[in-house]
Order: structure tokens, then sequence, then C-alpha cells
């Protein structure tokens, strides 16, 4: 598992979650999705929730900010991590 | 009295703290011109004692969101059942942009929900939405609250207690 499949998972997931967006192209990949308005809290919740099942591992609260989890190569930085240190 | 999260916690506004009565004016205000009011009018302070004192105290809450990380106040929440049916509360919630954590919002409305229906024992809760305040409409309706009034200016929602409960029910671990 590199960043690149996980980038391309977490688009998948935002267009399915979110079909207003349109296609994956129209995200940026280092912007806010908060900022962009693209997600709100519920949805950043309902984000934690289907990264930490696809990937099974845990998001704790401190790290959903912007700075950890506000863009999708954050999230994605973060995922590897997690899963990074699991297997160490 | 607080109600609270491990991020967040809800601090009762009362005449006793008149900063927090000042907070909520300014948050208020804040907001002016930015699709969220059909009335944009800026509240003034003698104005906005008057209303703070029009309220019951037994049946009007307010809030003031902090988060518990930097002890920031970040907004305010509130459910109002004077004027509503019996069983029920109207609620508002204004979240400003100091707060660092996303989930913030989530966990407030979230709280004051759980605070309505558990420890008010209220059956429902309402939301009157200005209509061109998307994002607000899209978050209420996230929730799980069905629209059943609309004008030209807002839409009302409305959520019953078991609806809400078994929206949020998968999110419980984020409230812990």
């Amino acid at each position: 598992m590199n960043q690149a499949d996980i980038v391309a998972t977490l688009l998948e997931y935002i267009v399915h979650a979110n079909p207003t967006v349109g296609t994956k192209d129209a995200i940026p990949l280092d912007q806010s999705l908060f900022t962009l308005g693209i997600l709100d809290s519920f949805g950043v919740i309902e984000m934690v929730g289907f990264v930490e099942k696809r990937w099974a591992i845990r998001i704790l609260d401190s790290e959903i900010t912007d700075e950890r989890f506000g863009g999708i190569n954050k999230m994605a930085k973060l995922i590897l991590e997690k899963l990074a240190s699991d297997e160490s | 009295m607080k109600v609270e999260t491990s991020l967040i916690e809800l601090r009762r506004v009362t005449l006793g703290n008149p900063n927090d009565v000042e907070f909520i004016r300014t948050v208020r205000n804040s907001f002016l011109n930015q699709n969220v009011y059909a009335d944009n009018h800026f509240i003034e302070v003698d104005e906005h004692q008057s209303w703070f004192l029009s309220l019951d105290s037994e049946k009007d809450w307010f809030f003031i969101i902090v988060e518990k990380v930097s002890r920031l106040p970040v907004g305010i929440t509130g459910c109002c059942q004077k004027k509503a049916p019996a069983s029920s509360g109207e609620i508002s919630i204004y979240l400003t942009k100091e707060n660092k954590l996303l989930a913030s919002p989530f966990h407030a409305m979230t709280l004051l929900l759980y605070f309505m229906f558990d420890t008010l024992k209220l059956d429902r809760a309402f939301a009157k939405l200005f209509k061109k305040n998307s994002r607000a409409i899209r978050f209420n309706a996230a929730f799980g609250f069905r629209k059943f009034f609309e004008d030209d200016c807002f839409i009302k929602t409305e959520i019953t207690a078991e609806d809400f409960k078994a929206k949020t029910e998968s999110f419980r671990r984020f409230l812990s």
C-alpha cells in the first residue's frame, strides 16, 4: 500500500459520499476539504469512520485537525504513518 | 453546569457570568451578512440584555462551546423550550472560526441533542434555518433532521429522539 493507492481510495470515497463534488479530478489534494466546503464536521466524522474500517487503524480525536486530517494528502500521510507503526 | 465529551464542554450561560452573555452577542454579530440570518441588524448591548432577561431559565438553555485542548470558547449553542410545542425544543448552534478540531461542531450538536433527549427528556428537536444557509442545512440534514415547513425565507426541520439515536449510535465512540 503506497500513498497513491490511499489517495485514490480516499477520492473514491469522497465522490461516492458527496456526489455534488463531481469528479475525483475536481478535488484538490493539498487543500483543506473543510475550508473548501467539501466536508463538514459530520462528514469528517463519517470519513474517519470509513478510514478506520478500511485500513483497520484508529484515528485519535486529537488528530482530527486541519493540520493532520484537513486535506487528501494529509489524510494519506497520517494513514501511512499508522500503518507503518502497526507493522513495526 | 457542564455537559462534556472528550473534546469539548458545553458551559451554561447565566446572568452571573456577563462575559459569557456578551460572548453570545459577539458571536451572533460576527455572522452578519453571511447568509445565516434573514434579519441582519447589528445587536446592541441593551437589546441583547433585554433578550437574555426574557429567557426562561427553566426552559431556555444556552451554552458556550469550549474546546478542552485549548480552553478556547469556539461557539454557542442552545435549546429553547419556551416557544416550542410541549416536549420539544428549538435548537441553535453557531461556531466561530476559532475551533482547532474539525470534529467540534459534530460534538457540540450531538451533545446538545443528547442533553435535550436524555437530560431534559424531550421527544423532539426543531431547527429553523435561513434558506440561503446551505452549509447549515446540509449539516442539519446529516444528523437526520427532516424538513416539515418551508416558506420564502426559512425552512423548519425536526428530529425525534429515536431517529437521532439510531442515526448517531455508530458514532458514540467519538463522544466517549
